[in-house]
C-alpha cells in the first residue's frame, strides 16, 4: 500500500499548537550510540514532547539501511521524573533513487514494528525496538566528537531552590557579569557586579557528552561562603549559556537554574 | 580499510581542543526539503565540527544511508550563515539482528558533502556519491512548536548603532513572565530598570524560535523588537535580539533563567 512519506505524515500528525508541559526534560536531540558498537547509531530530535529519530543499522544482506520512527510520543508532566518513555511506530520506506529528480509520490512507507526509547536524563538511554518480529534493545549514550567552548562573559541569573533548608523558598541571585573559562578541562566562573554583592568564583573540572556540558568543583562567594557545586547540562551557544546547578551554599543543598546571556554583542550591520 | 564512521569522528577530534563557541547558529536539526518528503539530512553540531547522516535511496529503492562524520565548519561574513564541507561515508555491517561486532564495519568514501547555512533556517546541501552530483535546498523540518511559557530571572545585552553611545550595554531585567499561546507571543518583565512588555507572534523552525512584534517600556522607550534563534530548555531560554526604538537600533542578546526549578525526586 502506498502511504504518504513518513516525513509528511510526521508533519500531518502532529498538531502544530499543542504544547508540552512548560517543565520539558532536557533536551534529548543528539547522536545517541553504543560505544563498544561503533558503526551504528540513532538520531534523536526533540521538538516539545515528541522525539523523531532515525535508526541507521543495516539490513540482512550488509547494507546500510534506515527506519524511521517520525512521532514517539513522550510523557513529560513529571518533570522531577528519573526516566522519561517516548515510544512510538517504526517505519521503513523505499523511494526514487538519491540521483534521479525525487517524487515524492513514489515513496512507500511500511510499519515494520514499534520503537521505544527510555532517557535517563542526562547522558544515557535504553533503545528498544523491533523490525518485522525481531526485537533488539540496546544501552545507548550520548556520542561526542569536540568540546563546546562555553568561554565568554555573560550577564547571568541563577535561580535556587532548596529541599533540604527550611524555608525552601526560590531565590533569584543577580550574578552581575560572569566571565567563564576552559582551559585545558579546568573550567572557572568568576562573577561581579551582581546585587546584592556577593562575587563568586567557581573552579572545578569540566566534561563534554554529545551536547552536554558538566563541571564539578568548588566555589568561593564572598558572602555566601565556599561550598561544593555541580553544573550539569551545560548548553553554550552564540547568544547564551544554559546549566542546572547543584550545590552547598551555608550547609543548604541547593538546586538551581543558571542562565547568562553573551555580553559580546556583534557589529553593527551597514 | 576497516574504521567505522564514529571512531574515525572521534580520532578527528582531539578532545581538549576547543574552539570559540560562538562559532555559528547551530546546525543542529533535522533538514528536509518540503517538495520532496521521504528523505533528509540530520545534523548534529559540537563546537566547529558537524556530524551529517544522510537518510536516501539506493538504486534498488531501498531505504540507505550515508555519514559525513567530519563537516569542518567555516565562518562566513555574517552572523546568519556558515559553510560545512567534509567527506562522506558509506558503511556495511552485519545485521543488527546477530551479534553486532565493530571489527567487521567496512567504511569507503564515497564523495563529499557540503553545506551552507543561507540563513539560520534555510540551507543548500550539496553531495557527491560515486561521481554523481546532487543539490538541494533543504530547510529545518517542524513538528511541534517548542512550550517558552513561564517565569525567568532575564538579562539582556544590547548595543545601539546608528546612534550614540554605541557601546554594549547590560541590564538585568528582573523577571520575565513569558506567556505563549497560539502563534503570539508576550513578555512582560518586572523588577529591572525599565520595566518592559514586548508583544507579537511566534513561529517555530525546528528547534528554533522566532518572534517579531513591539515593545514598550516604563522609561517612555518603545519600538519594534525581532527575537531569532529563540531556544528553550528545561532549565533557560536564549535568544538573540535586534530592536528599533526611535532613532536608534539595537542588536543583543536575550538569557533567562527559569524561575521555577525542579527538585529531585525523594
Amino acid at each position: 500500500m502506498r502511504t504518504r512519506a513518513f516525513l509528511l505524515a510526521a508533519c500531518l500528525a502532529a498538531s502544530p499548537w499543542v504544547h508540552a508541559a512548560t517543565s520539558v526534560a532536557s533536551d534529548i536531540s543528539d547522536m545517541w550510540w553504543n560505544s563498544a558498537e561503533s558503526g551504528w547509531g540513532m538520531n534523536a530530535t526533540q521538538q516539545a514532547n515528541v522525539l523523531f529519530i532515525t535508526l541507521y543499522v543495516y539490513s540482512a544482506d550488509g547494507k546500510a539501511h534506515w527506519y524511521v520512527a517520525p512521532q514517539m510520543v513522550g510523557d513529560l508532566s513529571n518533570a522531577s521524573a528519573t526516566a522519561f518513555v517516548f515510544g512510538g511506530a517504526l517505519y521503513e520506506t523505499t523511494g526514487p533513487v538519491f540521483s534521479t529528480t525525487f517524487n515524492p509520490n513514489a515513496v512507500n512507507a511500511r510499519v515494520v514494528g514499534t520503537a521505544q526509547f527510555t532517557y535517563t536524563p542526562p547522558l544515557q538511554g535504553t533503545l528498544a525496538y523491533t523490525v518485522d518480529g525481531v526485537s533488539v534493545t540496546k544501552q545507548l549514550r550520548r556520542e561526542t566528537w569536540s568540546v563546546n567552548d562555553p568561554t565568554g562573559t555573560y550577564a547571568a541569573a541563577l535561580v535556587t531552590r532548596s529541599n533540604t533548608c527550611s524555608p525552601a523558598v526560590t531565590a533569584t541571585k543577580n550574578l552581575g557579569t560572569a566571565t567563564v573559562t576552559l582551559v585545558n578541562n579546568l573550567f572557572t566562573i568568576a562573577t561581579s557586579g551582581g546585587t546584592p554583592t556577593d562575587n563568586c568564583t567557581f573552579s572545578g573540572n569540566y566534561a563534554q557528552e554529545g551536547r552536554m556540558g558538566s563541571s564539578t568543583g568548588t566555589f568561593t562567594c564572598s558572602a555566601s561562603g565556599t561550598g561544593p557545586y555541580t553544573l550539569s547540562e551545560i548548553e553554550a551557544g552564540t547568544h547564551g549559556l544554559f546549566a542546572r546547578f547543584q550545590g552547598t551554599i551555608q550547609g543548604c543543598v541547593v538546586y538551581g537554574n543558571l542562565g547568562g546571556a553573551r555580553t559580546t554583542v556583534p557589529a553593527a550591520p551597514n | 580499510m576497516r574504521l567505522t564512521f564514529a571512531v574515525a569522528a572521534l580520532v578527528f577530534a582531539a578532545p581538549c581542543a576547543s574552539v570559540a563557541s560562538t562559532f555559528s547558529v547551530d546546525v543542529s536539526d533535522l533538514w528536509w526539503n518540503p517538495s520532496e518528503s521521504g528523505w533528509g539530512l540530520n545534523l548534529i553540531q559540537e563546537a566547529d565540527v558537524a556530524f551529517g547522516t544522510l537518510y536516501v535511496y539506493g538504486q534498488d529503492g531501498q531505504a540507505h544511508w550515508y555519514a559525513a562524520p567530519d563537516l569542518q565548519g567555516a565562518h562566513t561574513s555574517s552572523l546568519d550563515t556558515a559553510a560545512f564541507n567534509g567527506p562522506l561515508m558509506e558503511t556495511a555491517e552485519p545485521a543488527m539482528s546477530g551479534k553486532f561486532n565493530p571489527a567487521l564495519v567496512t567504511t569507503r568514501q564515497v564523495g563529499t558533502m557540503s553545506f551552507v547555512l543561507q540563513n539560520p533556517d534555510v540551507a543548500t546541501l550539496r553531495y557527491t556519491i560515486d561521481g554523481v552530483t546532487t543539490q538541494k535546498a533543504v530547510t529545518r523540518l517542524t513538528w511541534r512548536t517548542n512550550d517558552i511559557n513561564g517565569s525567568y530571572a532575564l538579562s539582556r545585552v544590547y548595543r545601539g548603532y546608528h546612534c550614540a553611545p554605541g557601546v554594549a550595554v547590560t541590564q538585568n531585567l528582573g523577571t520575565a513572565s513569558v506567556s505563549q499561546s497560539g502563534d503570539s507571543l508576550s513578555i512582560t518583565t518586572t523588577g529591572g530598570i525599565p520595566s518592559c512588555t514586548f508583544s507579537g507572534d511566534y513561529s517555530q523552525s525546528g528547534r528554533l524560535g522566532l518572534s517579531s512584534g513591539n515593545f514598550s517600556c516604563t522609561d517612555g522607550t518603545s519600538g519594534s523588537y525581532r527575537m531569532q534563534e529563540i531556544e528553550v530548555g528545561q532549565h533557560a531560554f536564549s535568544a538573540r535580539f535586534d530592536g528599533t526604538a526611535a532613532a536608534c537600533q539595537f542588536r543583543g542578546h536575550l538569557a533567562g533563567a527559569r524561575a521555577d526549578v525542579e527538585l529531585p525526586p525523594d
